[in-house]
């Protein structure tokens, strides 16, 4: 059965006509302004502000230690922090039965192929670093989103860029690069 | 839905402002219109359209079907339009207990406009009415999204149509 149009055409003429009436003051710009000036809690800015101090941490230990050192192997273990912050952290174990490629960046060279790659947010703190096949960590229902196309079994380095520090907004980039030969795949701009 | 479509509505949904600002180009004509006949006034729905996308800047991460976000942000925009005709209504109230009693109505010879017509529709006739005629879905869709069958959507706009034309002093 169709949809009866019972209606004399020339109301559903009018109708049209009425409802076009506030057009011309449709202002895209103003519109997203004020849309987004609403804070957001999202994956992305819990994860920010949850894992912004710990991840510090976990950079600035890879950073004394050894840039070259533990790609993604900081675990709980050899961390300062609490075992119970861990799991809270963007910053992943390397995922159960996957071989991770050989050679690579490590985080600190991914972090600074991140900041290279998204000069607006160079300045802002790491607050996520994650390594691992692009369809675990980009494609998920709770995944960036980002770079699409990528084949899923594809390694690459996640870091998130983040200024968390104003009180109801943030912004910053989500990077994704080859986690063999550093190529950069996306940068998002985002704000949360 | 077209690769680089998906690819702006999962940025948006990760929260890129960007990828935001094209589907508020994209629907923002669709949920202003529909707002403006839910509302029937310019100004208030211009109000609605403003707090349904900020809704949906909120919200739209909940969005799991990338084909569904049309359907959503219409209903997100019905839903604060109707919110603020309430909390409107409730002021409007409010103020006319202090306000003198004034005497008097329609002028005989007065055309009954369609904005005149249109007020004295329920907005949740004016929601299904607009969903129908101004945005353009059928029943099937806007049974899906407001939970009732086709058919019961056809019912239910055929009432409201003949009242409208009634209205009018066309039925």
């Amino acid at each position: 059965m169709v949809d009866d149009e019972d209606l004399d055409p020339r109301v559903i003429a009018r109708i049209r006509e009425f409802s076009e009436q506030g057009m011309d003051a449709f202002d895209l710009e103003r519109t997203v302004t004020a849309a987004t000036r609403a804070q957001r809690h999202s994956r992305l800015r819990t994860a920010a502000v949850v894992a912004t101090a710990a991840v510090i941490v976990v950079v600035g230990a890879a950073t004394a230690g050894s840039l070259l050192g533990p790609r993604l192997r900081a675990t709980a273990g050899n961390s300062p922090l609490p075992a119970s912050i861990w799991p809270t952290l963007e910053v992943s174990p390397l995922p159960s039965g996957a071989a991770t490629p050989s050679g690579g960046l490590t985080m600190g060279q991914a972090i600074a192929a991140a900041r290279a790659s998204a000069p607006q947010s160079a300045e802002l703190p790491v607050t996520v670093a994650k390594a691992g096949p692009a369809g675990e960590l980009l494609d998920s229902p709770e995944g960036y989103h980002a770079a699409p196309g990528l084949p899923h079994d594809r390694w690459v380095w996640v870091v998130v860029l983040f200024d968390n520090s104003a009180p109801l907004s943030g912004r910053g980039s989500i990077v994704v690069i080859d986690f063999v030969n550093g190529a950069v795949y996306d940068v998002m701009n985002v704000i949360g | 839905m077209t690769e680089l479509a998906d690819h702006r509505r999962n940025r948006a949904r990760a929260g890129d402002a960007e990828a935001f600002a094209s589907l508020v180009a994209e629907y923002g004509p669709d949920v202003l219109r529909l707002c403006t006949l839910i509302m029937v006034d310019r100004s208030l729905a211009e109000d609605a359209a403003q707090n349904a996308w900020r809704q949906a800047w909120l919200q739209i991460h909940t969005v799991r079907e990338l084909s569904s976000l049309r359907p959503w942000l219409l209903r997100v925009a019905a839903n604060e339009a109707k919110q603020l005709l309430r909390r409107n209504r409730r002021h409007f109230a409010q103020s006319l207990e202090t306000a003198p009693v004034v005497a008097g109505g329609r002028d005989p010879g007065e055309d009954v406009g369609l904005g005149d017509a249109l007020r004295t529709l329920r907005p949740e006739d004016r929601e299904l009415l607009g969903m129908r005629h101004v945005v353009g879905m059928n029943s099937i869709e806007i049974g899906r999204l407001i939970g009732i069958s086709p058919e019961g959507v056809r019912t239910r706009l055929k009432r409201i149509r003949a009242q409208l034309q009634q209205e009018l002093g066309d039925g």
